[in-house]
């Protein structure tokens, strides 16, 4: 094999991990690093640089359709962002002083969560009677935080409070250093920090989410860059294979979608989890 | 609080790029004044094609710039294309050329784009992309400031400090 195979194969892979995690709603990060590091032995700070950059550019190309759905609460986000922001310099700087193998044990112990996240599916947890009954939240009122969105399935506008907004950024800033130090947008803490914590309707907390992976993922790709970790050869063919795997992929696979998908998603995940964990290990 | 004008509507009318705003059905249980909704709604839509094309743009030029920068790599380097040991290099993170590391500072990248550099060209797709989420923040800054938000303004501007901060960081914890 040489290079220039390399950097088709990188861009294939990138493809695939773009489109498959379009589909499922998982952030491509996850096959990224762990096709990178299992498959080719990178270096793993080298792929989580680059699979940081491609969580960007997906993120930001999709959040541009996001933008116009007014279902995104931007005050929440950018209230949290401060939170995941934070999070995101820690984890990207703890990335540089902890052990290789423990970061493979952590991808691994959040690939299983990821897992059993999907297994579960994400259910609506709160009512729209109870929405309304949530404790007060004296910070939630005073950015008024709390809004409505107009659903479109039940034809009307559904309006929530927002609560517990500081075990809301401390979830947050937890969310955030995970995206730093392991290359991947962390949708699957964001989304319950949102939903099970804070009280937001699922689809608040899944468009908000979205808005959100981008703007953390910068935060802590400007540490990887500035310390080198963005290798040029590895993550422009990576990033590029997302963004084009991401844009195509609900295009290309329409059949795929379903329940079917996610399962065999779900089996697939483990078997990775299973395969990081051993390699963090030894 | 100024905004709080109207009970309970504000909170559906028009009045950050957050806030729902629903159309024609919009505030149908609450009934804002319906002469202080238009212009806000003018200058909302105006912000959000505004951030979508930041985000739309600043994806594409960098993944130009990239494309070409990955194309200027292949040609220049022909040891590149067929060395096992360039590989190895590669994903060791030592690729060199002319004998220094890939550029990974402002500097660095901008003189080496404009030697032609391959890969300080890839490096500044890489900045550009990094760049289009901050830009969409301070888009926000200014239409929090527009809609005369203080608090949310001081939220945005912290969230873009600490983005700006985060390169220096990276400068000094590892070069």
């Amino acid at each position: 094999m040489n290079p220039t195979i390399f950097t088709l194969i990188l861009c294939g892979i990138g493809l695939g991990a773009g489109a498959i995690g379009s589909l499922v709603g998982l952030g491509g990060g996850f096959i990224v690093v762990p096709a990178l590091t299992l498959l080719f032995g990178v270096n793993i700070r080298l792929a989580i640089g680059a699979s940081i950059i491609s969580v960007i550019a997906t993120s930001s190309g999709a959040a541009a359709a996001y933008v116009r759905e007014h279902i995104t609460n931007l005050r929440i986000g950018m209230f949290l962002e401060i939170a995941t922001t934070l999070g995101a310099i820690t984890g990207a700087y703890l990335a540089s002083i902890v052990e290789p193998r423990l970061l493979f044990v952590l991808f691994g112990v959040v690939l299983a969560y990821s897992a059993i996240a999907m297994i579960h599916g994400y259910k609506e947890h709160v009512a729209a009677g109870a929405a309304l009954r949530r404790p007060s939240d004296r910070i939630a009122d005073r950015l008024d935080l709390h809004d409505s969105y107009y659903d479109e399935a039940e034809q009307h506008d559904i309006p929530y409070r927002v609560s517990r907004t500081k075990v809301g950024l401390g979830l947050m800033y937890i969310a955030g250093t995970v995206s730093g130090l392991l290359g991947v947008g962390s949708g699957t803490l964001k989304v319950p920090a949102m939903d099970l914590a804070m009280g937001l309707p699922i689809k608040v907390s899944t468009a908000t989410s979205n808005f959100m992976i981008g703007v953390t993922a910068a935060a802590s790709a400007g540490v990887y860059f500035a310390r080198g970790d963005v290798q040029p050869t590895i993550a422009a063919p990576v990033a590029i294979g997302v963004l084009v795997g991401a844009l195509g992929g609900s295009r290309l696979l329409p059949r795929l979608r379903g329940k079917r998908v996610r399962q065999l998603f779900v089996v697939i995940l483990v078997l990775i989890s299973a395969d990081m964990l051993w390699k963090g290990i030894h | 609080m100024e905004r709080h004008t109207l009970t309970g509507a504000d909170g559906n009318a028009a009045e950050g790029d957050g806030k729902a705003v629903h159309g024609p059905t919009a505030g149908s249980h609450e009934a804002p004044a319906p002469g202080a909704r238009a212009p806000e709604d003018e200058s909302l839509r105006k912000m959000e094609s505004i951030v979508a094309i930041v985000l739309r743009g600043g994806v594409f030029t960098s993944a130009a710039v990239v494309l070409i920068g990955t194309l200027m790599t292949l040609l220049d380097h022909h040891t590149y294309n067929y060395s096992v040991r360039a590989l190895h290099g590669i994903t060791a993170g030592r690729l060199k050329l002319h004998g220094a590391p890939y550029p990974h500072s402002l500097s660095s990248v901008f003189s080496g784009v404009a030697s032609l550099n391959g890969p300080a060209v890839i490096m500044l797709g890489a900045l550009i992309l990094i760049a289009t989420p901050v830009l969409r923040v301070a888009v926000s800054l200014i239409t929090f400031a527009h809609q005369r938000n203080r608090d949310f303004v001081i939220i945005t501007a912290i969230v873009l400090t600490i983005l700006t901060t985060s390169f220096l960081l990276g400068k000094a914890s590892g070069g």
